[in-house]
């Protein structure tokens, strides 16, 4: 007896031990906030095109005297409900809704990031509040990822532009320090990856867990319903006349179909709170729910934002590491480029700065020609092609130079390849290298420029070497 | 949790947490489509004071700009169907305060919306979801795609109260 009870009391401390140190574990462990600040900024679009729509019937939705009248509406809010709606005047409500659109604008693009974030949620809550009777699925979701979002105070360091204005200013600060051999430093204090912090992990690991009971509750309540046991459920979702917009019909010849999918669906639903918790299955339960959800914007467009908004809250389990790798390149691929500027030029060291901010990882390495032996990097360079234009030298040998070097860094950070792409397009290319050749030739420099050290020349004469694009095969 | 069916345990544990679904906006149940139901439609008809009658569906079935608009109009349809449900199941029921202020509001609000209305009288029906057995049938008879859209899928128009623009 006496053995009993010591061993359970022994059992007793380590499960309370064992659990307090899983609690820590679980949520108090920094952790890398691009899952986090790519959340932050698609709840951003979400509730703007969310507002935006209710805005189409502003006043049907929001007016005092709209489908649900604002005095029952009011008196209709749970305990401790509220919503800033309620005080907002018929006469000013659309300058409220675009006030309120500027800071779902603002969380999406990340300015700001902690205050918008917050706000953003209010806005979120009072829409909620202020129109219960307007609401579906997508509305739950989206509040609860503001709610995180918000309450974390960390996705703004990730995949915003509060992070790339700071890693901006950094740059631009280390360029004005002249180093040993003249060299100057255009990349800011810390590296492209976001320094993981406490604050991230715990708006994700809420994420994570609230995403799992949504799923678990879901599947479980479908267990009550009896076309989840004959499995012709999605016959009822996909053939309900409100929401199709596809003609679903002839599935009812093919029940086996019907019966694979809605099984499919409910295994999912009731398996993912388990498994998402473990690393090799999670890709699969992610997978899953992504087809499940794409499956339901398909079949019904107005439940597509749900849809969206399902598997933007997945990314909540989606490693930082590799969401980066998408646009920055696994480890061992980096860097891709090797940029030799001018470093005794003031805009070449501006525009480094910035490239070296909006770097999600280490994809360019700004190399400064004024301090090295440009064929140290790349036997086919000169210095005074060079000092001509900006060249870059991909990992695969290939050297690019001129307007040509500067699409190409652009296509290779995700803030800039939307104008890298427009840049590429026929006509933007030749009008974008005549541009860069006379911007280069008349760039200011700190010393004074001579032909023979800067190769200043009329652009006409740089137009041809400065944009040919070589390839070291050739060399 | 505490949404029925639920254990007293279950509605005991959400109560005390009323506070925080009610600040946060939390505490949902999340049990979507727990049994794919039919979809509640509002028949509103307007009678003007020049005796001419007009009709409105919410929604109608193509409403103009993003499918999240039509969306919303289904919500507006599906609130006032399970603000009525007593109603409808049991119509000799007396009406709740929630039903009467929802109808009278969304009465209100389409007398606005439509100038020169005397009154208005709503109504709910159900957009059914066809059996396989009933979609194969019909098609084999008829030999074309079934029509989700069909009369035959729509119940009867279900009375929820007439309601006079002026108000009273």
């Amino acid at each position: 007896m006496r053995r009993f009870l010591i061993d359970a009391i022994v059992y007793v401390r380590d499960l309370a031990l064992g659990f307090s140190r899983g609690w820590s574990r679980f949520f108090f462990l920094p952790a890398d906030p691009t899952p986090l600040g790519l959340i932050r900024a698609l709840v951003g679009v979400l509730g703007f095109w969310s507002l935006f729509v209710i805005g189409l019937d502003l006043h049907d939705y929001l007016g005092s005297q709209g489908w649900s009248d604002a005095a029952g509406a009011y008196d209709a809010m749970p305990p401790f409900g509220w919503s800033l709606w309620f005080y907002v005047p018929d006469s000013l409500l659309r300058v409220a809704w675009l006030a309120s659109l500027a800071v779902f604008a603002s969380m999406a693009v990340g300015l700001f990031s902690r205050t918008t974030s917050i706000l953003a949620w209010i806005v979120i809550v009072s829409t909620v509040r202020r129109i219960p009777i307007a609401l579906f699925g997508f509305d739950q979701i989206l509040s609860t990822m503001a709610l995180y979002v918000a309450v974390s105070g960390a996705s703004g360091r990730a995949v915003s532009l509060d992070r790339l204005l700071k890693r901006w200013r950094e740059a631009r600060r280390n360029a004005a320090v002249v180093r040993p051999k003249g060299a100057r430093k255009v990349s800011p204090d810390g590296p492209g990856r976001p320094e993981p912090s406490v604050g991230a992990n715990i708006g994700l690991r809420l994420l994570q867990l609230h995403l799992a009971f949504i799923y678990g509750m879901a599947g479980l309540a479908k267990l009550r319903g009896p076309s989840w046991w004959t499995g012709m459920a999605l016959w009822g979702t996909m053939n309900a006349g409100e929401f199709a917009w596809l003609d679903f019909t002839w599935l009812a010849a093919w029940p086996m179909v019907l019966n694979l999918l809605t099984h499919g669906s409910l295994a999912l639903e009731i398996v993912y709170p388990i498994l998402i918790w473990f690393r090799l299955t999670r890709p699969l339960m992610i997978a899953g729910a992504v087809a499940l959800h794409l499956g339901i914007a398909v079949m019904s467009p107005g439940l597509a934002e749900f849809g969206v908004a399902m598997i933007v809250a997945n990314v909540a389990f989606v490693s930082g590491t590799w969401l980066r790798s998408l646009v920055a390149g696994r480890d061992d691929e980096q860097p891709a480029l090797r940029v030799l500027y001018d470093g005794a030029c003031p805009r070449c060291r501006a525009s480094m700065a910035l490239a070296t901010a909006a770097d999600p990882d280490r994809v360019v390495e700004p190399i400064d020609l004024t301090a090295i032996d440009v064929k140290t990097i790349h036997p086919s360079l000169t210095a005074e092609a060079c000092l001509r234009s900006m060249h870059v030298v991909s990992r695969s040998g290939k050297v690019e130079s001129g307007y040509d070097a500067v699409t190409r860094i652009g296509s290779r950070l995700p803030l800039f390849r939307p104008l890298a792409l427009l840049g590429r397009l026929p006509g933007v290319v030749q009008a974008g290298r005549v541009a860069y050749n006379r911007i280069a030739s008349s760039r200011p420099r700190d010393a004074v420029c001579t032909d023979e050290t800067c190769g200043i020349h009329p652009p006409v004469s740089v137009t041809g070497a400065a944009s040919r694009t070589r390839d070291s095969s050739a060399i | 949790m505490g949404v029925p069916p639920s254990s007293v345990l279950e509605r005991r544990f959400a109560d005390a947490f009323a506070w925080h679904h009610g600040l946060f906006d939390q505490g949902y149940a999340y049990r979507y489509y727990a049994e794919p139901p039919p979809t509640p439609l509002i028949q509103a008809t307007l009678r003007r004071e020049d005796g001419e009658i007009e009709t409105v569906n919410v929604p109608e079935r193509h409403v103009a700009g993003p499918p999240m608009r039509r969306q919303r109009q289904l919500a507006l349809a599906n609130a006032l169907f399970s603000a009525s449900l007593p109603q409808l199941e049991d119509p000799d029921r007396e009406g709740d305060p929630r039903r009467t202020w929802l109808a009278r509001s969304f009465a209100r609000h389409l007398c606005r919306s439509h100038p020169g209305a005397e009154s208005v009288t709503l109504r709910l029906r159900q957009h059914l979801i066809p059996s396989p057995d009933r979609v194969l049938e019909e098609s084999r008879e008829t030999g074309g795609p079934f029509d989700l859209f069909a009369p035959s899928m729509f119940t009867e128009p279900r009375w929820i109260g007439d309601f006079p623009c002026d108000g009273s």
